[in-house]
């Protein structure tokens, strides 16, 4: 019988196994978020309503708009009057200018002063802040939580049994960054009133434009120029113009980043088994729990649990009550610079229950918790327990004096 | 002494000019002269106060109009109508008006700055203003000059200026 043929890995496979975690708790960076080829984790939009997260173009541009219409709000004096300027963008379609901008023409269809046009002239991208390295497979992202969901309605009862439900997040492609130049064009009747919008202007200049609600982002202006002269045979051009420097970023709205993109996936989730313990009259029980999101311990063999599970509890041997609930608390002695000994031996567990081993205890060293990843051994031998440490992990040596505390299944405390 | 272009002459032409003007082809201006008195002016030149000008007067006055067109400027759609206004220089004296650049003249709703007056439409060549005279008011080769020639009109050219500007009458919204 042949073989299977063997399935290339991708480029992102072949990418992740060369990577070496700084931190190996915490695991490949690049797993954070999960693969998009990964159709079991892919995961529908239907029903949502969140929007996909995207900025365009446009919303740099209305941003200006905002600033400009709300914030900065120029006026020029004219004529005894206070006269908010109107803001356009630039090279409209002619019967939007000449039509629906009629307002801002006289009866001949003149334009009437103060006005403000302005118009963006390029875009050049900025690589120097972030990068999403790849489109065809997007490998930086940006996570946001959605607080409650389906999955993760709030629930008082969860909130006092410490259940953490599943979460669902967000993840949206680091932004391109981009600097947008926009070129802008006052134009006035007089020099008096073209000198207050460009002082607005200047004065808002290296502040971040647009609307608190939704995106701003940093404007700034490093010079106007100003041209005040007369035409032979038409009106006295009194004009500023000065180039604004915007520092944008794009999320855009396209097919191939629905399809390359992950855009939305789930925490990874657990469920604990341990046990809690009641006493009713007369007899002893043991329930179990299961919860979600704690600290894992060990699994007990359901055959110390009769009739124990999810839905319930049953009877239990006193001794193992006892054994279950006894801890005691011992210091030691510094032996050497890695060596404590507690001049104690450990409980004798009853029947089906699993021997102590060093698990069953928890170190301090002068308050401080010795890792369990620091313990290289512990032992006992007549009477005495052992604890040797890895000096390396932990970070420091032990020395005479130390107060060592240890607490867990000795036979007896101090 | 000159033959031709004599105050009978002017007289004729004058008549018939007005009654041209006024009666066959009816064209009517106000012109509007600058106050220079009263008019503030700034460090830059410029009324931005406000211009103030002397009453209106209505003028008879021959209106060539050139085309209209919208040109582009700074990134919108501009406007622009140049015209000639001709007036009958008597019509101006009777008056007491002297068109100067600068001066607006409304016409059809528009108003129009002066960008250029031109006063050199000599009947005959000659203007009688300027008779050359000696030092005894005499003109050595031509007695009586003063009463030949005729200074016929002041022809005003003219771009059109957006209402608002002048404060004249209320445009903007």
């Amino acid at each position: 019988m042949a073989g299977r043929k063997p399935i290339p890995k991708t480029q992102k496979e072949i990418s992740n196994s060369f990577v070496v975690p700084y931190d190996v708790t915490q695991g490949n960076p690049n797993d954070a978020v999960p693969s998009t080829k990964n159709r079991a984790l892919q995961q529908s939009w239907k029903g949502d309503t969140t929007k996909p997260f995207s900025i365009s173009i446009q919303d740099i541009d209305e941003a200006i708009f905002y600033y400009l219409e709300n914030v900065i709000k120029p006026t020029v004096k004219h004529n005894g009057e206070i006269l908010p300027v109107p803001v356009l963008y630039g090279s409209p379609e002619k019967w939007k200018s000449y039509q629906k901008d009629g307002y801002l023409r006289d009866l001949k269809g003149s334009l009437m002063a103060p006005l403000i046009v302005f118009k963006r002239e390029s875009m050049d991208k900025n690589r120097t802040i972030a990068n999403k390295l790849d489109a065809n497979n997007p490998h930086n992202y940006g996570v946001f939580q959605k607080n409650y969901s389906a999955k993760n309605a709030y629930s008082r009862f969860d909130l006092l049994n410490n259940r953490i439900p599943e979460k669902q997040y967000y993840a949206v492609v680091v932004p391109d960054y981009v600097t947008v130049t926009y070129t802008f064009i006052i134009f006035t009747y007089y020099v008096e009133q073209l000198n207050g919008i460009v002082e607005a202007m200047n004065y808002a200049s290296d502040a971040y434009w647009g609307d608190p609600e939704r995106f701003k982002f940093k404007a700034s202006i490093d010079s106007f120029g100003f041209q005040t002269q007369l035409e032979e045979s038409a009106e006295r051009v009194v004009r500023s113009t000065f180039t604004l420097k915007l520092n944008g970023h794009i999320i855009p709205d396209v097919i191939q980043k629905d399809t390359t993109a992950i855009s939305k996936f789930n925490n990874k989730t657990k469920t604990t088994l341990f046990f809690e313990t009641i006493n009713s009259p007369g007899t002893t029980s043991m329930i179990s729990s299961a919860r979600s999101s704690l600290p894992s311990t060990t699994f007990i063999d359901s055959n110390l649990v009769p009739g124990g599970g999810s839905s319930g509890g049953g009877s239990v041997d006193p001794s193992v009550f006892t054994y279950l609930i006894s801890n005691f608390q011992k210091t030691g002695t510094v032996t050497n610079s890695t060596t404590v000994t507690f001049n104690v031996g450990w409980l004798t567990p009853p029947a089906s229950i699993p021997p102590p081993d060093v698990n069953s205890f928890t170190f301090f060293c002068n308050g401080s918790l010795i890792e369990k990843s620091a313990i290289t051994s512990f032992t006992q031998a007549a009477g005495v327990s052992t604890l040797v440490v890895n000096t390396t992990s932990l970070g420091y040596i032990l020395a005479v004096g130390d107060e060592i505390v240890g607490i867990g299944k000795f036979e007896s405390g101090d | 002494m000159a033959l031709f272009g004599s105050s009978r002459d002017i007289s004729l032409f004058r008549n018939i000019s007005r009654e041209l003007m006024a009666d066959i082809i009816s064209q009517e201006v106000v012109f509007y002269k600058c106050n220079i008195t009263d008019t503030k002016v700034n460090m830059y030149g410029e009324a931005s106060s406000g211009r103030v000008f002397e009453e209106p007067i209505l003028l008879n006055s021959l209106v060539e109009r050139n085309d209209q067109t919208s040109p582009i400027q700074d990134e919108e759609v501009g406007f622009a109508w140049p015209i000639t206004f001709r007036f009958l220089r008597d019509d101006l004296v009777d008056a007491n008006l002297v068109p100067e650049v600068g001066d607006f003249v409304m016409w059809n709703e528009g108003y129009w700055e002066i960008d250029n007056t031109n006063a050199n439409q000599y009947f005959v060549g000659k203007n009688p203003d300027y008779p050359y005279y000696d030092s005894n008011g005499n003109n050595p080769l031509n007695p009586g000059l003063e009463e030949f020639g005729y200074n016929v009109s002041i022809i005003c050219t003219a771009h059109y200026v957006p209402a608002d500007r002048l404060n004249i009458i209320k445009q903007r919204l």
